[in-house]
């Protein structure tokens, strides 16, 4: 009977383990404007409604103050290594994933290293903005991603 | 049945002409005031807003206070020139003044207290802001705004002013020709900041305990002169940062107590010659992607690491190293070996932060043992191969004696021994 309880409680003990070494679920992080700086700039992640953030498969986090500094890492950084991104939505507290995102293009959009662009959470939100500031345009994740994030002086 | 009329309208008209001039709001007494005159504003409290449209100098009294009464600006000087605000005073406000598309403005000390921000200057050319105080409000810096901010405007004067308590205390965006003297940035996110800048001057400024004294982002053709650059001492902190930029002078600057004196991304063409070191985590870290730099005729003392770098091919030269061990037989003043700035947990320092916190554990500073045997045979990375013997600038001279300090330290040790003797005996 002892024997049996013991094989009982292995089993369960190893269904546990087996269970944790599964995918888990890679969700955003909160952001500390104290000690999150930005991984491309080096900048403070000091205005959220701006920032990025993209947790590796790893386990690691990258944090970026623009998602202009987000798109340049997502470009050159192997698709294996990145588990998700997230980009903030600019009208609410929600990170989105970045291929979710409905993105707002505008030189005149000010943003921490002037790439001009924000995200939102639905296509509404978006041309609400659009609407109400007299600038930007709707742009796709696609759109995003062949932009040229290199910054120049 | 006229008379009683008469008299009435009479004195209702005496009453009028009797309100004292000094109810008038701060917009009708700008407008009263002819083009190119002088206002000078009452002795008295204004909480509300207006707008600067045409020349004026406007000054205040010694009891004068300007609050806005919504989240506009006190002043926003507007399609105007030659505008010259003077000795105002500014209390607990969203933003004190705005310029906007405007010329020939100078604001001229100005105090401002409590303050989200200060002053923010947009497509203007021509603007003098000197004498001017700032402080901000409590609580951290991402919950504050900018002290002087200047969006896509050229020639601008930023001098003898003192900022403190906000985000960034000057912050300057796609300017030309910016000359920043003798200002003081303290207990602020970055004491200047310059990004898409072309052309900067910055002189002789204090930059304390802020997150990083001066950041120069996607900058090009900048002189840094004879600033004090000390105590930027958190997690993520440095004295310059200097990312993406070109062509960049760093002279004569004093670098103390800094988690990173200078810390470098993508720098070009930077000439970082005749500075002081000291008291820094590290002094100078490179990183690879860092192109034709130059380090010369700097002094590194006291500093835990002096050079760091993931591969940069800088030059270094002629610099003075306090841990340098070799010998100068020929007195020359060189020394005849070379040195080897190259630490192998520097340069994992670089890629990985948090290693800062194993520095001087027993097992780097036996793998530092080891790198200085292994660097008599370095040939590239980091080497100064004409280190200096003594100092190149007058640190040694600044150094104070600190006789009370020595006198209670003597004492307290005097007093210690007593006592344990005392123990001892008993």
């Amino acid at each position: 009977m002892m024997k049996k309880k013991m094989w009982l409680a292995g089993a369960m003990a190893a269904s546990l383990l087996l269970g944790a070494c599964g995918d888990k679920e890679l969700e955003a992080r909160d952001i500390n404007p104290a000690t999150d700086i930005c991984k491309i700039c080096n900048m403070s992640v000091a205005a959220e409604k701006y920032a990025g953030q993209v947790a590796l498969a790893n386990g690691d986090y990258e944090t970026f103050d623009d998602i202009g500094c987000l798109m340049e890492y997502y470009n050159k950084t192997d698709k294996k290594d990145i588990g998700e991104a997230f980009v903030k939505d600019f009208s609410g507290e929600a990170w989105v994933e970045v291929d979710q995102a409905i993105y707002v293009s505008d030189k005149e959009i000010s943003t921490p290293m002037s790439y001009g662009v924000i995200a939102f959470k639905t296509t509404d939100e978006a041309q609400k903005f659009i609407d109400s500031e007299g600038k930007g345009k709707i742009v796709t994740f696609e759109d995003v991603k062949a932009m040229d994030w290199s910054g120049h002086a | 049945m006229k008379g009683p009329r008469f008299l009435m309208a009479f004195f209702v008209s005496l009453l009028f002409f009797a309100l004292p001039a000094s109810a008038d709001t701060l917009q009708q007494q700008i407008d009263k005031t002819p083009e190119g005159g002088t206002l000078k504003l009452f002795d008295r409290d204004y909480m509300e807003t207006a707008v600067i449209n045409k020349p004026i100098t406007i000054t205040g009294g010694d009891e004068t206070l300007l609050m806005s009464d919504s989240d506009k600006p006190v002043f926003t000087i507007k399609d105007a020139t030659d505008v010259t605000l003077k000795g105002l005073r500014f209390l607990q406000s969203g933003s004190a003044v705005v310029v906007k598309n405007s010329s020939h403005v100078k604001l001229d000390g100005l105090e401002m207290i409590q303050m989200f921000s200060g002053v923010q200057v947009y497509d203007s050319s021509d603007v003098t802001i000197k004498g001017l105080t700032l402080k901000g409000i409590d609580g951290q810096f991402a919950s504050k705004g900018y002290g002087l901010a200047v969006f896509k405007s050229n020639d601008i004067e930023l001098s003898h002013n003192n900022v403190t308590s906000v985000q960034d205390a000057y912050y300057l965006e796609h300017t030309k020709n910016v000359t920043v003297t003798d200002n003081v940035a303290t207990d602020s996110r970055y004491g200047l900041h310059f990004m898409y800048a072309d052309g900067i001057k910055a002189e002789r400024n204090t930059l304390t305990r802020n997150v990083t004294g001066i950041m120069l982002m996607l900058a090009k053709n900048a002189e840094l002169r004879h600033n004090k650059i000390s105590i930027q001492w958190d997690w993520n902190s440095s004295g310059f940062t200097l990312y993406n930029a070109e062509n960049i002078v760093v002279e004569q600057n004093t670098f103390s107590g800094n988690r990173t004196g200078i810390l470098s991304q993508t720098l070009t063409n930077a000439q970082i010659r005749n500075n002081v070191f000291s008291s820094n985590q590290t002094a100078i870290e490179f990183t690879a992607a860092d192109k034709n730099n130059t380090v010369e005729g700097n002094d590194f003392v006291g500093n835990i690491l002096n050079i760091r770098s993931d591969g940069s091919d800088s030059i270094i030269d002629k610099n003075y190293y306090d841990d340098y061990g070799g010998n100068d037989i020929d007195e020359n003043g060189v020394g005849d070996t070379q040195y080897v700035a190259l630490q192998s947990f520097g340069q994992w320092m670089v890629r990985e932060p948090a290693y800062q916190y194993f520095i001087e554990s027993p097992a780097v500073v036996m793998l530092n043992q080891m790198d200085k045997q292994t660097n008599r045979v370095e040939k590239n990375q980091l080497v100064d191969s004409t280190p200096m013997m003594e100092p190149t600038s007058d640190f040694k001279k600044e150094q104070s004696f600190h006789i009370w300090a020595l006198l209670f330290g003597v004492i307290m040790l005097g007093g210690a021994i007593f006592l344990w003797r005392k123990g001892v005996k008993q």
